[in-house]
Parts: structure tokens; C-alpha cells; sequence
């Protein structure tokens, strides 16, 4: 079975979609590369919960993805998580690895610039219904 | 009491749905403050005997241990709040606010600062979630 967050790695960074225009391919699981010093755009997620199983024919997972927008300006931070919220927010997504599931954005929110880098950054919350296998 | 030339009965009628509202005021103050209690309890647990905490093993054999690190874990708490303040991940973060209505609105929060960003993570250090385990965890419970 394809990891859940593969599935939503590969839909972070699928081509022909705003989120790809603005990332590319700069979804980073967890942490941020050293070399990376936001000076283009990116996003770190995570998996947060993966709590209910409907008796291993869905799960649902929330993904904590926090958008930065390659400067210190908050307005390309927020860019970049409204093509996030685009993305995820009530829909349907199947890429190559499988399927999402239904998505819904539960969580779109300015946070204060980060502590150890002042940088500015958003968080989405995307609660996705996963497919078991 | 049969009312005098009109064949009618006089019925009284008490509008008793305050005392109603005041009840269900009160259970669900209750249910809320239960599921504080339980979703405050799972996030201040002391980690399991051997978990490295700060680099350092921390051993419950010993009385009044509270181990290094863990400072955030020990200043999560919750209040019976007011409606209306909510801050960002840098400070003390507040979620199961009511929606206004005059309904209980209960604060569960850190002390340090810094609870949000453990919770969710920065670019430089990987997140270490509670708040939402722990509230699916309490309201497995609940339920």
C-alpha cells in the first residue's frame, strides 16, 4: 500500500497545477533542507492523525502543511497557501500512486514569523478520507 | 378552574424551558470540562520509562522526577474561558472556543511560548503533534 503521505506528496507537486508553479518540487516532509533559506517557495508537511479506520475502507489524516513564499513578505507566504487551499479544499484527487480520497482545508491560518528563522509562513490543515488498500 | 360563564377551563402554563436551558447549560459544562480533563491529562503523561527526553532518560522510580525537558508538557492546563481571545503558534494557543451564543467556552493552553510550535513544527525542527491526538484520543472517550 502507497504511503499516505507519498499520496500526498504527489499530489502537492503534480504537474500542471498552481501549487506546482509556485513549489515545483519543494514539498519537504518534516523539515526544511539545510540549504534551503527561503529564497523561493515551498512547503513543509506532515501527517498528523491518522485516528478513524471505517473498518480499513478509509482512514482520514490530517496534513499539516505550512506554505512559505520564497521571501519575508507574508503576502507570498499566503500565495502560496491559497494555491494550497485551492488544491485540497473540497476536492477529489487521484494521482498516479492512487487516490486521495475527498479533501476539505480545515484550518487556513497567518501564523507569527518563525522563531528560529522570522520567516513569514501559513498553515493549512487538510483533512483528507484515504482509500484503504 | 372552570372560569364562570365561558365553559372554558383556565390552563396555566409555566414556561419552565429556562430552568431546561440552565440544565443542559450545565451538562455541557461538565462534558467540556471532562473532555479538558482527559485531553490535559494525555498531553501532560510522562513519557514511557527509557523514552529519551532532551538526551536525558528520565526514571518515574524516582520521587518528584519531572525529568529534563518536558517544560511545555508541564505548563499545558485549561480554564473555563471567555469567548473571543485566540492567538497564533508562537503563544499560548486556544482552541473549542464557542461560536458566541453565551455557551461554555473552555482554554486549553501552554505557558511557554512555544507549545504551538512543538505541536506543528518549523522549518528547522520536526513537529511533535499532542494537541490533536490527544483530542481524538478524548473523544474516543467521551463518546
Amino acid at each position: 500500500m502507497i504511503s499516505p503521505e507519498q499520496l500526498f506528496s504527489e499530489a502537492l507537486v503534480a504537474d500542471s497545477t498552481a501549487v506546482q508553479a509556485l513549489i515545483g518540487d519543494r514539498a519537504f516532509e518534516l523539515i526544511a533542507p539545510k540549504a534551503f533559506v527561503n529564497d523561493v517557495p515551498a512547503v513543509i508537511y506532515h501527517l498528523e492523525t491518522l485516528p478513524t479506520d471505517f473498518a480499513g475502507a478509509f482512514h482520514t489524516g490530517n496534513f499539516v502543511v505550512k506554505c512559505y513564499g520564497g521571501s519575508q513578505k507574508k503576502t507570498d507566504a499566503e500565495t502560496v497557501a491559497r494555491a494550497v487551499y485551492d488544491r485540497f479544499h473540497a476536492k477529489e484527487i487521484t494521482v498516479a500512486s492512487g487516490s486521495l480520497g475527498k479533501s476539505f482545508v480545515t484550518q487556513f491560518q497567518s501564523l507569527p514569523p518563525e522563531p528560529e528563522t522570522g520567516w513569514a509562513v501559513y498553515l493549512v490543515r487538510v483533512m483528507c478520507l484515504i482509500e484503504g488498500s | 378552574m372552570p372560569s364562570a360563564g365561558t365553559g372554558f377551563k383556565e390552563i396555566v402554563i409555566n414556561d419552565r424551558s429556562e430552568h431546561f436551558y440552565k440544565n443542559a447549560l450545565g451538562e455541557s459544562k461538565e462534558t467540556l470540562r471532562k473532555f479538558c480533563e482527559l485531553m490535559v491529562a494525555g498531553m501532560t503523561k510522562p513519557p514511557p520509562q527509557g523514552s529519551p527526553i532532551a538526551g536525558v532518560h528520565v526514571d518515574p522510580r524516582i520521587k518528584n522526577t519531572k525529568g529534563p525537558g518536558g517544560h511545555n508538557r508541564r505548563s499545558i492546563d485549561f480554564k473555563e474561558g471567555s469567548s473571543g481571545a485566540r492567538r497564533g503558534a508562537g503563544g499560548r494557543f486556544i482552541k473549542g472556543s464557542g461560536g458566541g451564543g453565551g455557551g461554555p467556552v473552555f482554554e486549553i493552553f501552554t505557558e511557554t511560548g512555544y507549545g504551538g510550535w512543538l505541536d506543528i513544527g518549523t522549518s528547522r525542527m520536526p513537529a511533535r503533534p499532542y494537541f490533536a491526538p490527544n483530542f481524538e484520543e478524548a473523544k474516543r472517550k467521551i463518546d
